[in-house]
């Protein structure tokens, strides 16, 4: 049996330096909120576990006006509480009110969040539609991937070995644009998504139309993603009910749900209609 | 293999000997003795575990124990006791809000960071607070009643 | 009446040290040289043990303990804590540790080593081949001719209890209208916050084992725990710390024996701790139930025959199963009147785990059925719900069936009038299916609003089913404070908060002068059956009651030769004994026992009772809910709950009121989203956990307002009747009424869940269609 090791790098380099030499034989812990379960449930024995929190450059808000990079290791509950972040980016931070309870909010992390790749992730659909670069660093030096390129499967992502998030960052949307995240689950909080969505709406300067939609789904397909027919249809369209039920309806085509004990596939597919509908009117007039 | 650390609970330094793929939750309570901390569902799903680390609500079973090196801990023993009781605690206790009380330490942490940090909550952020600790014994009536009754007691007394 | 201490809401006797996490609940301790515990599960639901080898995990350092099922003793017992009585059918098929598994979870060989990472890996040391059989996960399957056999009954049925009272079928022939439907019950589980099953056992010198456990029932587990050990019975010793909730999961043995068999194998206390998993794993549950109800009825309400099928899914052993089929049998029976009535309760093995107690004890399910009934039957009779069931429930004075005994005090009707105003039952019946709630997100009205109702009755204790016996204790010290020796089973509900009160009042002390045994101990307290029925106040409070009367009368017996009066001219208040009709003539509690210990006859002030309670009055609710159905989501909200409950006189009101709010929790729970499932064909268990098995947080509960009708007993201590279990039984109903009411779908399957909701809805549409 192999003793569980534990390191706790200074610096990003130093981290990267461990993830090349342990080979993959280590946990990154972020937040640890995804990370705790799988540890205690393998017994600690396989793996030795990395730990980012205390390295420096992983954490804080930086915003110029009009990027905002978010440090990978900044918890939801800072996310959730960040006034820039609620004013620029309101459907991120409704995704990271809805995630889990307080508790976990204040140990979960953005960049542990998108690591764990669920495909039930709450904030992974808000990153989608405000079209999140993700800053990654490994053992070939830093680069820039799309949020939309990051997410390969269920637990699958497109970092490479040795390869962590560094940097999340965000451009502020065109003024007017609007936006909103919806959460479907039993309960009213401390619920893993049966489906949810994010949805940005910019609209077309002085006019009922809307000029660009970005619409993103989770828990209804293998990753979360966007629904890139149902934002065509409402491209140049006026948005209303009558759009906005037409481009739930292909957003919905465009799922794969599953059955598990959580709902039936078929349910799942329903919500994600009804709240791809509901969001989009939400962004668009008034509130729910 | 043991690593000597130092952990900050309650204000004390204790020194001890652990392996690191011990929880904050279990050093806590098997080597600090500190068991008002309680172990509900180790999954960071129930709440009875919630320490204040650096003044925020955690799921002690969710921290590494060296996680918790270099922050300040805070567990249900740091909040009242012998010397006298803190006003969240009276209120759970004159509002009859405990009943078997197993979530009872967690709900005092998590409600003593909200005031701490908000002290005129409504009704519905009290509730938003709570929703990581369940309980099943009160439906949560008495207890939300007894931390609107405390924040509105200490909002009356910054006023006077 | 006017009381002094009793009707007060008193701070509870142990609400200082929990609130302060002082409290030391069982899974806090430590002994020296104590040893951890834990259990290897079987993977399958149904196999055969065909190869053990234990001899790695024998040999690991560390490991001071291995039992499998050649070590534990050939005894077969019942894990149910039941006092031996007429009621209790005792089928004793458990061994501590077995080799052939019925259920994923059961127990197939524990360790004791010197920690739990050394445990574990010893469990995982332990080589098991099975032979996998099928798993018979429902009644169905396990009923079936060709299915196999889980024990040694026919058809896997444990036991049917038939029970006929006139004649059905003409009563059905006598009826303007019958209605037959068929309800399905889930199995949910009682989820304390402290996991069910743990136990702390140390073996001692003299040939004796203490156990400190989580239980509501010292005495009864004591017995069990024996037996099951080959022990005698007071070779066991059972002490009860503060228990983390229990609502009848721990209502008889949960791994004592285990933990005590360890105990014994190793010669060091062992702690045997259940993880949340495991005690989602391998401990009691709610029993699933499939009830097909029949009833006949003439076009003014009146029942004419009234008829119940069920099948109780009672796991992988018999427990309390075939004496659980009593009480479904008597909810049924005393719910309404009827001339005619009929039932068969068939209890059947499966391959879940065990089905045991869980607060309501078969009434939440039956109440279900018969509630969702009867509100079908007032909708085609054109009659108001609260009519008809006025009309039919039998009232004080008259014959409850439950017992057969007379009905002391009836508060039904006054609760029923009370809650129907507070939830405005006339105004929003009124507005039956009109848009409510209007939909701002979607401009299209998609919430629907409804109120239901649902009544229900319950018992102050477990007679005549079973023997109940309480014993309490009282002594007054030299001080003038006494203290109330009883077997402390409160497990939260605030049971000894309320003895306390009954044992001040009775005294004439303070209510901070009376020390109860917070940790019950079988060799100090009298012989109790513990906290179950709802029988606390009423059983366990006329034995403290009594007590206390005992010592009072010796108290005042002593004053009166010091006072130089008869003794039946004093009084006893506030710890002074006064003479009624000079009341300056006064002497303190604390000096006539000082007195007594110290006088010329040196005696302690004692009143010591052990007694059975003189009978069982009903108590009655009528539980109002009103709900919006989000017809898009399948969603329901409850927006409100309203619990009038005729408790009898309330000993404390916060206590009581307590009781009630926190299991309306649990009734929501049942009806919107609790259920624990399991993979159909190989019975693996897909939720046990606090993510999957939904629990409600503080932000689901909806406003809960209680109203308390005292209807008091006579035979009740200061007229209490009881509460700890009603609070939750009409709750699933009154919603799936307002459920009816909001948008006229009927379920008739728990929980309601939003899948269920919609498919109903589209069935409601389509068919209105045709």
């Amino acid at each position: 049996m192999q003793s569980f090791n534990y390191y706790e790098p200074a610096t990003v380099w130093e981290a990267i330096g461990l993830l090349e030499s342990l080979k993959g034989n280590v946990f990154s812990l972020a937040g640890g909120t995804d990370l705790m379960r799988t540890l205690k449930k393998t017994g600690f024995t396989d793996y030795g576990v990395l730990n980012l929190k205390r390295i420096p450059e992983l954490g804080g808000i930086e915003f110029d006006g009009q990027v905002m990079s978010v440090g990978a290791l900044t918890t939801v509950s800072t996310l959730a509480a960040h006034p820039e972040v609620n004013r620029h980016f309101p459907a991120l931070a409704q995704a990271a009110r809805a995630l889990g309870t307080p508790q976990i909010r204040n140990l979960a992390t953005i960049g542990g969040n998108l690591g764990t790749a669920s495909p039930a992730s709450d904030l992974a659909p808000a990153l989608l539609v405000y079209q999140a670069r993700l800053n990654l660093l490994g053992p070939d030096g830093a680069r820039v991937m799309a949020i939309n390129e990051f997410f390969k499967g269920p637990g699958q992502t497109g970092l490479a070995p040795g390869e962590i998030i560094t940097r999340i960052d965000l451009t502020v949307p065109a003024a007017g644009t609007v936006g909103a995240f919806l959460k479907h689950g039993v309960r009213k909080s401390h619920e893993i998504a049966l489906v949810n969505t994010a949805v940005l709406l910019v609209p077309l300067r002085a006019s009922a139309a809307i000029a660009e939609a970005r619409i993103a789904l989770g828990a209804v397909g293998p990753t979360v993603f966007r629904a890139t027919q149902a934002e065509e249809q409402l491209a140049g369209a006026e948005g209303g009910p009558v759009s906005f039920e037409r481009a739930a309806r292909a957003a919905q085509e465009m799922t794969s749900p599953i059955s598990d004990v959580r709902a039936g596939n078929d349910y799942r597919k329903h919500m994600a209609g009804v709240l791809v509908k509901r969001a989009l009117l939400q962004a668009w007039g008034g509130t729910i | 293999m043991k690593r000597a650390i130092e952990l900050k609970v309650n204000g004390e330094m204790y020194p001890v000997s652990v392996s690191a793929d011990r929880t904050l939750l279990d050093v806590i309570r098997e080597d600090l003795l500190l068991t008002g901390t309680k172990k509900g569902c180790e999954a960071g799903e129930c709440g009875a575990c919630t320490v204040l680390m650096d003044g925020k609500p955690v799921n002690s079973c969710m921290v590494l124990v060296m996680d918790a090196v270099g922050r300040e801990i805070v567990t249900i023993e740091g909040v009242g006791g012998l010397e006298g009781l803190h006003p969240i605690q009276e209120a759970l206790v004159e509002h009859g809000a405990v009943q078997c009380g197993y979530c009872t330490p967690g709900i005092v942490m998590t409600a003593k960071a909200l005031l701490d940090n908000q002290p005129n909550p409504t009704e519905r952020e009290i509730r938003e607070a709570l929703a990581g600790n369940l309980c099943r014994c009160t439906g949560y009536v008495k207890i939300v009643e007894a931390v609107l009754a405390v924040s509105q007691a200490l909002s009356q007394g910054r006023r006077g | 009446m006017a009381y002094t201490i009793v009707g007060q809401r008193v701070p509870r006797v142990d609400a200082r040290e929990k609130v302060s996490g002082r409290a030391v609940y069982t899974g806090d301790m430590t002994l020296p040289h104590m040893l951890v515990g834990k259990v290897l599960r079987s993977p399958y639901a149904h196999a055969r043990v065909v190869r053990i080898d234990t001899a790695k995990a024998r040999s690991l350092p560390g490991v001071k303990a291995v039992i499998t099922f050649e070590d534990v003793p050939k005894i077969f017992w019942n894990s149910a804590g039941f006092p031996p009585s007429p009621g209790a059918i005792l089928m004793e098929d458990q061994y501590i540790l077995t080799d052939k598994a019925r259920y994923v979870g059961d127990g197939i060989a524990a360790v004791a080593a010197v920690d739990e990472k050394t445990a574990e890996q010893a469990l995982g040391m332990i080589e098991v081949e099975y032979e996998v059989l099928p798993a018979l996960m429902n009644v169905e399957a396990a009923m079936a001719d060709e299915a196999p056999l889980i024990h040694d009954v026919p058809n896997n049925i444990m036991a049917h209890m038939p029970i006929v009272i006139g004649d059905v079928d003409q009563g059905f022939a006598e009826a303007d209208m019958v209605f037959e439907d068929k309800y399905y019950v889930p199995k949910v589980y009682q989820v304390s916050m402290e996991p069910c099953g743990v136990a702390m056992a140390a073996p001692d010198m003299d040939g004796r084992i203490t156990i400190w456990t989580s239980t509501q029932m010292p005495h009864l587990v004591r017995g069990i725990t024996a037996h099951a050990l080959g022990l005698s019975t007071s070779q066991v010793r059972i002490i009860k710390p503060p228990v983390g909730g229990a609502f009848g999961s721990r209502l008889g043995v949960v791994n004592e024996p285990i933990a005590a068999l360890l105990a014994i194998k190793s010669g060091k206390p062992v702690m045997l701790k259940y993880s949340r998993e495991e005690s989602f794993l391998a401990t009691e549950s709610r029993h699933p139930l499939t009830m097909i109800l029949k009833t006949g009825v003439k076009k003014d309400g009146t029942f004419t025959a009234r008829q119940m099928t069920a099948y109780l899914d009672g796991g992988a052993y018999a427990t309390h199963t075939p004496s659980f089929a009593g009480p479904v049998a008597g909810w049924f029976l005393a719910m309404y009147k009827s001339p005619n009535i009929k039932i068969d309760n068939y209890s059947v093995y499966t391959n879940s785990t065990q089905c045991g107690a869980f607060r309501g004890y078969g009434n939440p399910q039956v109440v279900f059925a018969v509630e969702s009934q009867v509100d079908d039957i007032a909708a085609a009779l054109g009659l108001d719900p609260l009519t008809i069931r006025l009309k039919n429930h039998p009232c004080a004075g008259e014959v409850w069936m439950w017992s057969n005994w007379v009905i002391e005090s009836c508060g039904l009707d006054e609760g029923i009038k009370r809650g129907a105003e507070a939830i405005g039952w006339g105004e929003k019946r009124k507005k039956r299916f009109a848009e409510a709630g209007e939909n701002a997100v979607t401009g299209t009205g998609t919430k629907k609003r409804g109120v239901g109702m649902a009544y229900m009755m319950h018992v102050s204790g477990a007679r005549p089913m079973l023997h109940e016996t309480s014993a309490a204790v009282v002594k007054i010290n030299e001080d003038g404070k006494a203290n109330l020796i009883y077997s402390n089973s409160d497990c939260g509900q605030g049971s000894g908060t309320a003895l306390t009160q009954v044992a001040a009042e009775e005294l004439g002390l303070n209510y901070e002068d009376v020390f109860i045994t917070k940790t019950a101990d079988t060799d100090v307290a009298g012989f109790d059956i513990g906290s179950h029925a709802s029988r606390q106040a009423y059983s366990g409070g006329n034995a403290v009651k009594k007590a206390a009367a005992a010592a009072k009368e010796k108290l005042l017996a002593m004053a009166a030769e010091i006072l130089e009066v008869p003794a039946s001219d004093l009084e006893v208040a506030q710890g002074m004994v006064r003479v009624r009709t000079a009341p300056e003539q006064v002497i303190s509690v604390a000096e006539v026992s000082h007195k007594a210990h110290f006088g010329t006859h040196g005696h302690q002030i004692i009143g010591a009772v052990s007694e059975e309670p003189p009978g069982n009055p009903p108590v009655y609710a009528a539980q109002f809910a009103e709900v919006e159905v989000d017809t898009e989501t399948g969603v329901i909200e409850v927006l409100k709950v309203v619990a009038a409950h005729d408790v009898g006189t309330a000993i404390n009101p916060a206590v009581v009121e307590g009781q009630i709010e926190g299991a309306i929790q649990q009734g929501i729970g049942y009806a919107l989203t609790e259920e624990y499932r399991y993979q159909p064909e190989t019975g693996q268990p897909l939720n046990p956990n606090f993510t999957d098995y939904k629990i409600l947080t503080a932000l689901d509960m909806p406003e809960v307002e209680t109203i308390l009708v005292e209807a008091s007993a006579e035979t009740g201590p200061f007229g209490a009747k009881s509460v700890g279990e009603s609070g939750l039984v009409a709750t699933a109903a009154a919603i799936a009424n307002a459920v009816y009411d909001a948008v006229g779908i009927r379920i008739k399957e728990l929980p309601l869940s939003p899948e269920k909701v919609l498919a109903a809805l589209r069935e409601k549409e389509n068919s209105g269609n045709e």
